[in-house]
């Protein structure tokens, strides 16, 4: 019997000690705790909820007070207080760091904004170097395209030189050389070993004036008939072509044509004018190979 | 003393306190703060950020203004300082919220523009 009275006073004090500690445990005391120890430790708290934290602190502190005077109202009313002070402060460091993310994003705008003028300032500047560099390619084909011209201007006189060095006469038909009948036997088409100093001149022109052209052309004096004076000039035509290719110079750049009796030079009532009118005219191209205008043959 | 000046004293006393029983509760200063701050947080945007808060801070006030009434001015006073917390965090709710919609529509905007600039960079043949 003693040792069960002994047993309830022993869980009456266990059950006295459980009350005393009870109000430590308070609900909304255990929050305000919480939520105030959640706001201290926020980076920003210091800079952005100051005066918040400072309130909260302070309640929470009116609350403890209460908890050793064991007013439960003060306790829930103080908890309750500083709970929402720190959430107030939480609120505000929430806004400060949205307040850096403006300032954040206007900088990210502003950078955005100036790389793109960036690009398109350097898009603007290569442009205009390329610009640039197409005006300079075109004023170096246009000095070469001049260098050329003169190039050609000074070949064309070398050639005028050498043609005039072949006895050749400038005529409104381009240089033209004439080789006299004395170099052909007499009413024959068979050449004289002293034209072969003069056709091998005209050879060795042409070989090295590659695109350059002749035309051959016969001619015979008013004797005759004009089948037999056509025929003959043909034929002395030809045996001057047939000697320019058997010194290398192709058909293809000779083309032979006798023209009769109808082209004289000189009067056919004398002995002389008629020697004269009894010739063989070579017409020369230009150095590309094109025939002043009025001369006619295929080629031309 | 005399029994009479004892008398007029009992009276004077309870004139006193009629007097205060009669008088109409005057609202204490947490009461008007709280109104005021209410007040406010509706304009900042509350109803939309913090209604939750804002409706306690609405329901503490009522709680102070009836204990007013029956003189229990300490628990008004209570009620009043717990609405005017509630009402302060509900207009600090609705200041971040306008900050943080502030700030997402900026980076909504800067990642608009970004795409927009990188659509016309010299990578694209014709800007």
């Amino acid at each position: 019997m003693k040792n069960a009275i002994l047993i309830s006073v022993v869980a009456g004090a266990a059950l006295l000690v459980a009350c005393a500690s009870a109000p430590k445990r308070v609900e909304s005391l255990e929050q305000a705790r919480t939520d105030v120890q959640t706001l201290s430790q926020e980076p920003l708290a210091a800079e952005a909820a100051s005066r918040e934290l400072a309130a909260a602190r302070s309640s929470l502190h009116a609350a403890e007070a209460a908890l050793e005077k064991g007013d439960r109202d003060d306790v829930e009313h103080f908890s309750y207080v500083a709970s929402r002070q720190a959430q107030t402060g939480q609120a505000r460091v929430s806004e400060a760091e949205a307040r850096k993310q403006v300032t954040q994003a206007e900088a990210d705008r502003n950078r955005v904004l100036l790389e793109a003028r960036t690009r398109d300032a350097e898009q603007a500047t290569a442009q205009a170097r390329s610009a640039q560099a197409e005006a300079q390619s075109a004023q170096a084909a246009a000095q070469s395209a001049q260098a050329d011209a003169i190039a050609a201007r000074a070949q064309a006189a070398d050639m005028q030189k050498s043609l005039e060095e072949l006895q050749a006469k400038q005529t409104e038909r381009g240089m033209v050389l004439t080789l006299s009948d004395v170099l052909f036997d007499t009413g024959a088409a068979t050449l004289k070993p002293g034209a072969d100093l003069a056709l091998g001149r005209v050879a060795q022109f042409m070989a090295q004036n590659t695109d350059t052209k002749v035309i051959i052309e016969g001619h015979a004096d008013s004797r005759g008939s004009d089948s037999y004076n056509e025929d003959l000039s043909r034929r002395r035509a030809q045996a001057v072509r047939d000697t320019l290719a058997s010194r290398g110079i192709t058909g293809d750049r000779v083309e032979a044509i006798g023209r009769g009796e109808g082209f004289p030079v000189a009067s056919n009532e004398t002995r002389a004018g008629q020697q004269q009118n009894r010739r063989v005219e070579i017409i020369f191209s230009d150095q590309a190979g094109r025939f002043a205008q009025g001369v006619t043959g295929t080629m031309r | 003393m005399s029994a009479q000046l004892r008398l007029s004293g009992v009276i004077a006393v309870g004139f006193i306190v009629a007097g205060c029983a009669s008088a109409p509760p005057r609202p204490t200063e947490d009461m008007t703060r709280a109104r005021t701050l209410i007040e406010q947080a509706e304009k900042a945007g509350a109803q939309r950020y913090a209604a939750v808060e804002l409706e306690s801070a609405r329901d503490k006030l009522r709680q102070a203004d009836d204990a007013s009434k029956d003189g229990k001015q300490e628990i008004a006073n209570a009620r009043a300082a717990e609405a005017v917390a509630d009402a302060e965090l509900a207009s600090a709710r609705a200041t971040s919220g306008e900050a943080r919609r502030a700030a997402d529509e900026l980076r909504k905007g800067n990642e608009t523009l970004r795409q927009e600039t990188e659509r016309s960079s010299p990578t694209n043949p014709n800007p």
